[in-house]
């Protein structure tokens, strides 16, 4: 069994001298443990990781190697057995409900395989949910006006009015790409964003993407898909819960 | 708070959209919800209305009613005044700043087209202003109209005025004739005046001076319910001290009347007005109270069901909205909206129902329970109606809220719809079923053991024959009174009319007597035996000798009266009923035995009659009766037989008495069958709406058991394909699911029969009358709520069992 990697802070050079990027978010011995009545599954064990700001990283592995459990523990949908989590500094790793979905909403975007956009409602109103869900509470206009930034970000303005059974697959992701974007989030987590997208929206995807990450975006990324996962700065390796390789471009 | 209120208009404009592509969930909990909380709405105004809100008089928590309780003793009793003991309050009293008499009595409106008969009131000053009545024309009777100033003056009801006398705006100053007195009419009342109703549920129709109530205002012997005292008590006498203060005025003139019997005491009992009014509808109100709380625990488990079914429909979309940063209070208001929406449409429609109800309730109760005209959506009502949907909304959504679990959040997102992810576990859709099913059979429960009391009451045997026999009462002629002269005359008048009746083709048999062999209410006087010792104070009648064969009315041993051919003479013997026999003569024959109500006339023993039943009988003392041979009473009272599906009216009757007398009038023509129908007319309302409640309760619970089971049935389809694919027949997984469904059923039906036993035992040590529960009635709810039950189990599952495995597989 691989040892768990470190993965190391990265550095950089500022007029020659070297500059130690403090990291956004990082993970330290992170463990996930799933009990039924007779099997323990060990999906991460003791999992480091650090994200600087601007990173664009991509996790990838085999089927069952825990990547889908460590961005769900990334994105505070799942809550670690063992372990320390952070974000900007600050201990998530053991924090009141409340408080956790506090952070989901200002910290977080997180794009789904599925999309996860809601039907009843409008494409506006899909994108404009997270800032609903802010404290103190939005004013309506500066809502309006984030939605049309996100909306225009991802090219699909022309759409606000539609319901999202409405469009096709490729401008479902994009919503749920600005979805994540309008709350000027940390990082952007996301989940295999191609996974149920043919190639040719699989690839407008993958490019606005990086075209994000190219505009500041902090974007960690799962995908079973070696092409799409290359795209990416930092690819991280998983096998059977730990980081088997680390490989930066 | 801030987010919810802010987020509130949108969150119901969201929940309108959603709930719109749902209308089978949407319709069946606005028709749910509607239904009950219309019952509930009206029935909880039913309460207010008479156990707590206010007489709508003046000062109305002051106003008492004064009473005379005659005791010696341990044995007493009250309800019935005497006239000289009421007057001799109201003339001498100080510890009331106000006090009225109030007699009511029927009397006839000759001139009227339609003889219809009128209630009136015979009142002191005093009523009007203690009641403060508005007016809608004249004014009310004033104190130079009060006692023996002998003022004929009379005020009408704004009902009376309308129906009788059609709305004649020049009414004031007219004259009317009621019974045999001509009144000026000098007011009428307003529309909005409550008259308070009487023993009897029913409202003064006219209120003239007391001078006129024609009761033997100086004999201590003759008591009567018809007369009240109606006071205010002053503020420094304490409700102790007052009756202690009329006890003495009162005992004191009642020792010396020469009426009081050794040991005999008279005392005085004081009661707030509303009491009186309110009499003994306040259990009614109560158990129907209880009845549709039990209605809308049921319908909030099946509307609990339905949002919980919602709530794992929607699943998915919650928690989406958690990801996205949705805390538990954001949920619970996007929830909160949609429960909103649809439980304030449905209590709307509810108000609709209510406002219904409360038409009904008039219509069907108004005799039966005291101010049934205040019903009505008040304020209190709308505000109860506020609090019922604010509650119901928040309990709904907290439930539903609460499907996203935020420790696996991933999970939840990643539920699928093929039998996995999110359902209403287990624990708890057995625990909505069970509970379900305990409230309903303990509906059920109760309300067979009060229809099989009311049904005991409506089908019992009367024990005479009530076919084919009228009672006809004619009004004593005008200027006739009560000397002895006069009385023979009586007799001899009614003797005449009889014998001109019996002539009539449709009439077999008359017999003369002084009430009807049963109506609401009775006559009673006590009975002493020869050494003037009272033993007893019972129903009585004076009769014919005629009388038993007229009804058919068994006598068991010895004979009728004697045939009273000369009216100067008195005719000294009794016949008794054999449940008072066997009470004063418990060893041997009453017959021959000698007792007497007054000791210049002994009464001799000549026959014992067989008992018959009064419906509404409160106990067995019911059967103790007396007769005595007939004398012209009141009026004149006549028994009678007719042919086989004979009939009899005023307009055949009316001629033939004006002919024998021009000044006889016809009070009532009734046949026995319509007086009976009258007295068992509550118990058939209480039957028919306990049967009512029962039938929602069980359409409720049925409905919601089914939509449950339903519901996890769809959800286990998948499995229930498999089954099928690798090669179940269907009655095993029939019965396999069936049987698993049936658990929480029968734990629900021992839990009620369980909460039933406690609750008669807990009742029977609270209520002072005994408390007779037929266990027949009680299980037989039971197969009913089984049969009911197993239905709600079998047809959800016959649908997936009996379509190709292939399409559950599919979750087609």
């Amino acid at each position: 069994m691989n040892s768990p990697q470190i993965a190391t802070m990265p550095t950089n050079t500022i007029d020659n001298q070297k500059v130690t990027l403090k990291p956004i978010i990082e993970m330290k011995d992170l463990t996930k443990v799933f009990y039924t009545q007779e099997i323990e599954t060990h999906a991460l064990r003791g999992v480091n990781l650090s994200i600087n700001e601007k990173d664009y990283i991509s996790i990838s592995g085999p089927s069952g190697c825990g990547k889908s459990t460590l961005l769900s523990l990334l994105g505070l949908l799942d809550s670690p057995t063992h372990g320390k989590y952070f974000i900007n500094g600050q201990d998530v790793s053991d924090l009141t409900v409340n408080r956790r979905a506090e952070i989901r909403n200002q910290h977080i975007g997180f794009v789904f395989q599925a999309f996860n956009l809601i039907d009843e409602i409008s494409v506006f109103d899909n994108v404009a949910l997270p800032l609903r869900y802010r404290e103190p509470i939005m004013a309506e206009s500066e809502i309006k006006a984030r939605v049309l930034s996100s909306l225009e970000k991802v090219e699909m303005s022309h759409r606000m009015g539609h319901k999202p059974n409405q469009l096709s697959g490729g401008q479902q992701q994009r919503i749920a790409i600005a979805r994540a974007l309008v709350g000027e989030p940390t990082i952007l987590l996301v989940d295999e964003p191609t996974g149920n997208l043919d190639s040719k929206n699989g690839d407008a995807v993958m490019e606005m993407l990086a075209k994000l990450n190219g505009s500041g975006v902090t974007i960690c990324m799962v995908t079973h898909d070696s092409r799409y996962a290359d795209m990416a700065k930092r690819q991280l390796h998983l096998l059977d819960g730990v980081i088997a390789d680390e490989f930066q471009q | 708070m801030k987010y919810f209120f802010n987020s509130l208009k949108f969150e119901l404009l969201l929940a309108k959209s959603a709930l719109l592509k749902v209308p089978g969930f949407s319709t069946t909990v606005i028709a749910t919800l509607a239904v009950t909380l219309g019952a509930l709405i009206c029935i909880f105004n039913l309460n207010h209305v008479l156990l707590v809100k206010s007489l709508p008089y003046p000062d109305a928590e002051n106003l008492v009613v004064v009473q005379q309780v005659y005791s010696n003793g341990n044995e007493g009793f009250s309800g019935s005044q005497s006239a000289p003991g009421m007057l001799l309050w109201y003339k001498s009293q100080k510890v009331l700043s106000e006090f009225a008499l109030v007699f009511d009595h029927k009397q006839l409106l000759a001139e009227h087209p339609e003889q219809p008969n009128a209630l009136v009131n015979f009142v002191t000053p005093e009523y009007f202003s203690l009641l403060s009545p508005q007016m809608h024309l004249g004014r009310t009777i004033t104190p130079n109209e009060g006692l023996d100033k002998h003022q004929a003056v009379a005020v009408l009801s704004y009902e009376t005025w309308t129906k009788w006398f059609k709305s004649d705006k020049d009414i004031i100053g007219t004259k009317t004739m009621i019974g045999h007195v001509s009144y000026k009419i000098i007011g009428v009342t307003a529309k909005n005046f409550i008259t308070p109703a009487n023993r009897n549920n029913e409202t003064a129709d006219f209120w003239v001076p007391f001078d006129y109530q024609g009761l033997d205002v100086n004999n201590w012997g003759v008591m009567t319910r018809a007369l009240i005292g109606i006071g205010k008590l002053k503020a420094s006498a304490s409700t102790m001290e007052a009756e202690s203060t009329l006890a003495a005025i009162l005992n004191k003139s009642f020792q010396a009347s020469g009426n009081a019997e050794p040991g005999d005491e008279a005392s005085a009992k004081i009661i707030p007005l509303k009491e009186l009014i309110l009499g003994n509808s306040q259990d009614v109100a109560l158990l129907l109270l209880s009845g549709v709380i039990g209605l809308l625990l049921i319908a909030t488990t099946n509307v609990t069901n339905l949002f919980l079914s919602r709530a794992a429909q929607k699943q998915r979309t919650m928690a989406i909205q958690a990801a996205l940063g949705a805390k538990p209070s954001h949920l619970f208001t996007a929830m909160f909206a949609e429960s909103l929406l649809l439980t304030t449409i449905a209590a709307l429609l509810g108000l609709l129902v209510a406002g219904w109800g409360f038409v009904l309730l008039e219509e069907l109760a108004a005799r039966q329970l005291p101010r049934i005209s205040e019903l009505g959506l008040d304020r209190t009502a709308i505000l109860f109606t506020f609090i019922v949907v604010v509650s119901l909304s928040m309990i709904f959504a907290k439930l539903s809220s609460r499907v996203v679990n935020y420790d696996t959040l991933q999970s939840n997102l990643q539920s699928s719809g093929k039998g996995s992810g999110l359902q209403i576990s287990k624990r708890i859709r057995h625990g909505l079923i069970a509970a379900q099913v305990t409230l309903a059979t303990l509906l059920l429960i109760g309300a067979s053991v009060i229809i099989e009391q009311a049904l005991e009451t409506v089908l019992h045997p009367l024990g005479f024959n009530e076919e084919d026999v009228f009672y006809l009462r004619v009004d004593r002629p005008k200027g006739s009174d009560y000397s002895p002269e006069s009385l023979v005359e009586m007799n001899l008048l009614t003797l005449k009319i009889k014998s001109e009746l019996t002539k009539l083709p449709p009439v077999i048999n008359v017999s003369r007597s002084i009430a009807p062999v049963i109506f609401k209410g009775a006559n009673s006087m006590s009975l002493s035996n020869r050494s003037d010792k009272r033993v007893g104070h019972f129903s009585f009648n004076m009769v014919d000798h005629n009388y038993f064969d007229v009804l058919e009315l068994p006598i068991i041993e010895g004979r009728s009266f004697s045939e009273q051919k000369d009216p100067r003479y008195q005719i000294n013997e009794i016949i008794l009923s054999e449940s008072l026999a066997r009470e004063l003569v418990p060893d041997g024959s009453a017959l021959g035995k000698v007792f007497q109500i007054q000791p210049t006339q002994p009464l001799k023993v000549v026959g014992i009659v067989k008992d018959y039943y009064r419906p509404g009988m409160q106990d067995d003392d019911g059967f103790q009766r007396y007769y005595m041979p007939y004398a012209a009473f009141e009026d004149f009272g006549f028994d009678i037989k007719l042919k086989s599906g004979g009939t009899m009216s005023r307009e055949t009757i009316l001629p033939l008495l004006q002919k024998i007398n021009s000044k006889l009038r016809i009070r009532t023509v009734v046949s026995h069958e319509t007086l009976h129908a009258q007295l068992i007319y509550q118990h058939k309302l209480a039957a028919g709406l306990t049967l009512v409640l029962a039938g929602l309760s069980l359409l409720l619970a049925g409905a919601g058991i089914y939509g449950v089971l339903n519901y996890s049935t769809q959800m286990r389809r998948y499995e229930l394909g498999i089954h099928l694919a690798l090669g179940a027949k269907t009655h095993r997984l029939r019965n396999m699911v069936i049987k698993e469904n049936l658990t929480p059923i029968f734990y629900g039906i021992a839990l009620s029969v369980l909460l039933s036993f406690i609750i008669f035992i807990v009742l029977r040590q609270q209520i002072d009358t005994q408390l007779n529960v037929n266990i027949y009635a009680a299980i037989a709810a039971l197969p009913i709520m089984l049969i009911i039950a197993f239905f709600a189990c079998y047809l959800p599952v016959k649908q997936v069992i009996t379509e190709d495995p292939i399409k559950a597989l599919r979750n087609e």
